[in-house]
Order: C-alpha cells, then structure tokens, then sequence
C-alpha cells in the first residue's frame, strides 16, 4: 500500500502543471495575510496542482519561519489551526462513572495558555525532539521519550488536551526520557505534548528551547486483551 | 543600536535568508544557481526599498519586500534552472528516463489519477491532491484551516476511494 501511494505521488508529481499560475501579488498577499479565505483556498487548490507553485509556497513558508527569528515585524500567521475537540459524545454513557473521571481528570481542567502556534509549526533552529509518544497509542503510554539538545542538560516535559489547554507539566528532568506519572490517567481522547530544554543548568544554555508540539491519541485497550480476573 | 544600523542588518539577514531559500527550491539544479544570488538580493531590496514613497516603515514593511524579491528570484532562478544546457540533452536531462515505455506509462497513470481525483466529493479531492503533493498533514490543516482530525479522515478516506477508482481502472498497488 505505501509503495503504491508513493507511486501514486511521484507520478502526480511529475504531472504537467496548469498554467494559471497566482501572481506575484498574489504570493504577497498570502504571505502578508491579506487574501480573502475564497482567495486562499483558490490559490492553495493551485498549489496542490502545480509542482513548481508548490516548491514556491514551501519557500516562502521557510522564509517565514526563518524570518521569524530575527524580524519582529512578520505579520501573524492566518492559517492557525484550532485544536480538535473531544467529541461531546465520547462522554455519553459515562454518566455514572462521572464523579470519579472528574477525580481522575482534574489536573486536565486547569486553563492555562493554549499552545503557542509557532511552537506547532516548530523552527528550523536546534530545539529538542519529540519521540514517543507520538500517533495512535493503545491505552496509557510508558513515557515521554525525546532526543536533547546540545548545551541542555534538564528538561521539562509538558502535555495539552485535545482542546489546546494545557493540562500538565513535569518538573525539571535529567536525561531524555521521563516515566509515564502513575497520577496521569488521561481517558481516550486526542492530546499534545512538549518538551522544553531548559536554560541554566551545567551546560548554561542561554534560554528555553521548546521542541514543536506532537500529537498523539489515546485509543481505548480493546475489551478482548484485558486481562479478565479468574 | 542605532536604527538605520539595525535597518541595514535587518536587509542583510534578509539578503542571506533569500538566497538560501531560492538555492533550496531550485532543486536539484541548486548548483546552477549564480553565486551572486545574494549580492543581487540585496542590491534589488536596497533598490525596492529606496524607489519607495513612504519613509515611515511599517514594521512588516521590510518583510514585504523580501517576500516580493524572493517570490521573483524564486520563479528566475527556477525557470533558469530548466533551460536546456545543450541541444539535444534537454529531453534526457529533463525527462531521466531514456525509456518511451516508462513515459507512456507514467501518462497513461496521471489520466487515470486524475480522472480518479474527479470522482471524489470537493473537499476529499482537496486533500488528498495536497497529500499527494508531498504536503503532510499539519501543512494541509494550515492550508485549509482544517482540525487535524477533519484533514486526516479526508486524506485517509480520499485515499481509499482513489484507489478503489484507480482498481476499477485496472491500476492495483
């Protein structure tokens, strides 16, 4: 399957582009946030046809986050996703077990800020790297596991609710790998995590690099590998 | 700092960033790409910005101009980087495949992609022409302004029923 798929995108890929291509206006507009969402979509359905256009857009979406890092007069970004909702109906059925899931998710309801969107997108400058957790993970993880930065040697670990909140936060840690807290029981659901190297330390990094946010959702054990008591 | 220093080093960083992002998309022809890439950059910023009316910048103004000056050194240097080297090579290099079977089939599946892309509903053929694009799934969010969780039932489902068109067709994986 990924063979063919891959097939499928190399042979799209070398597909001859259409010739509308947008204008130099209309590359600007975008990058300055200043097309209408019609617009947009209108030139991204180009993009997605048209590999030179789409070679364009990564650069200029590269001169973005690069120019980021040095200029602070880049404009907002238009394109900021809002985070997947937990869907109201995962919590049908569960009224009865409600008293003690707000127990257990307290920690999850706390409103802090939501994750920056720059930290979403990550940047091309050395920062820590999420690993594990990361896609779909069968009931709770083991751990957080990430690769360090150089000059960094504590980090901190943070996770977010589907819904963007912030949810938890570790202590400072050594090493790059922190066991999954016994007090985290998380239901099903979407979240993402961080990890934040911290400035300080021995190796006196100058300040906090945080990695890009990684998503992961929990799916529920299936019924027939619990272990059933005799 | 002094603020046309900062203004001078602002077009600078600009200058270097410029030319490393063209160097990238023009690709595998990245070593056809003059060596003065960032001189000319910044020759043409400095002239952009000198030709302008307004002395009061905006802050996002400069960024304005470094996208204007990428956007055009982008489609040159690319569009520089197609042209034949030799008569006669052209076809080759551009082509890398030497076999006219090799071409008929890559034809023949683009027409069948393509027809299949047409079977499905807007938004699908919207994600999955990203997916196939090469765009991964938090770029496809942002193009669309999607949730992750509408862009990827898009793209997966988009994809089954792509293949499913593309087997009726007769093209299996």
């Amino acid at each position: 399957m990924a063979d063919h798929d891959r097939r499928l995108q190399e042979t799209y890929a070398q597909s001859a582009p259409p010739a509308d291509h947008p204008s130099d206006q209309d590359w600007e507009r975008l990058a300055l946030n200043e097309l209408a969402p019609p617009e947009r979509a209108a030139l991204f359905d180009h993009v997605t046809r048209c590999a030179p256009c789409a070679a364009l857009y990564r650069g200029l979406r590269e001169l973005e986050a690069e120019a980021r890092t040095f200029d602070p007069g880049v404009p907002k970004r238009a394109d900021v996703v809002p985070m997947r909702r937990i869907a109201p109906a995962w919590y049908a059925g569960l009224a009865a077990a409600a008293v003690l899931l707000v127990a257990l998710l307290l920690p999850f309801h706390s409103s802090g800020p939501p994750p920056n969107p720059e930290v979403v997108r990550g940047t091309a400058a050395p920062a820590p790297v999420p690993g594990q957790p990361i896609g779909e993970v069968v009931g709770r993880p083991d751990a957080f596991v990430w690769e360090g930065m150089p000059g960094a040697d504590r980090y901190r670990v943070e996770l977010h609710g589907g819904d963007g909140n912030f949810a938890w936060a570790s202590d400072p840690v050594a090493g790059t790998r922190l066991a999954w807290p016994e007090s985290l029981a998380p239901p099903p659901g979407v979240y993402y995590w961080r990890v934040t190297a911290l400035a300080g330390g021995e190796r006196r990094l100058p300040a906090d690099v945080a990695s890009r946010l990684v998503l992961f959702e929990i799916v529920a054990v299936p019924r027939a590998s619990v272990p059933q008591p005799r | 700092m002094d603020p046309r220093v900062r203004f001078d080093n602002l077009v600078r960083q600009y200058g270097r960033l410029i030319s490393a992002v063209v160097r990238k998309v023009a690709g595998r022809a990245g070593d056809l790409v003059r060596e003065d890439v960032e001189q000319k950059v910044l020759v043409s910023l400095w002239r952009q910005i000198e030709g302008e009316q307004n002395i009061e910048y905006p802050s996002s103004y400069i960024y304005r101009i470094a996208v204007r000056e990428a956007v055009r050194m982008m489609r040159q240097e690319t569009a520089r980087a197609q042209e034949p080297l030799e008569d006669g090579v052209a076809e080759i290099t551009r082509d890398g495949r030497a076999d006219p079977h090799d071409s008929l089939a890559r034809s023949e599946l683009q027409r069948d992609i393509e027809a299949s892309l047409t079977e499905l509903t807007a938004e699908r053929e919207r994600a999955v022409r990203a997916h196939l694009s090469g765009f991964d799934v938090q770029e496809i969010m942002a193009m669309y302004g999607w949730t992750y969780q509408k862009a990827r039932n898009l793209i997966a489902r988009g994809m089954a029923d792509v293949r499913e068109a593309l087997a009726r067709r007769g093209v299996r994986g």
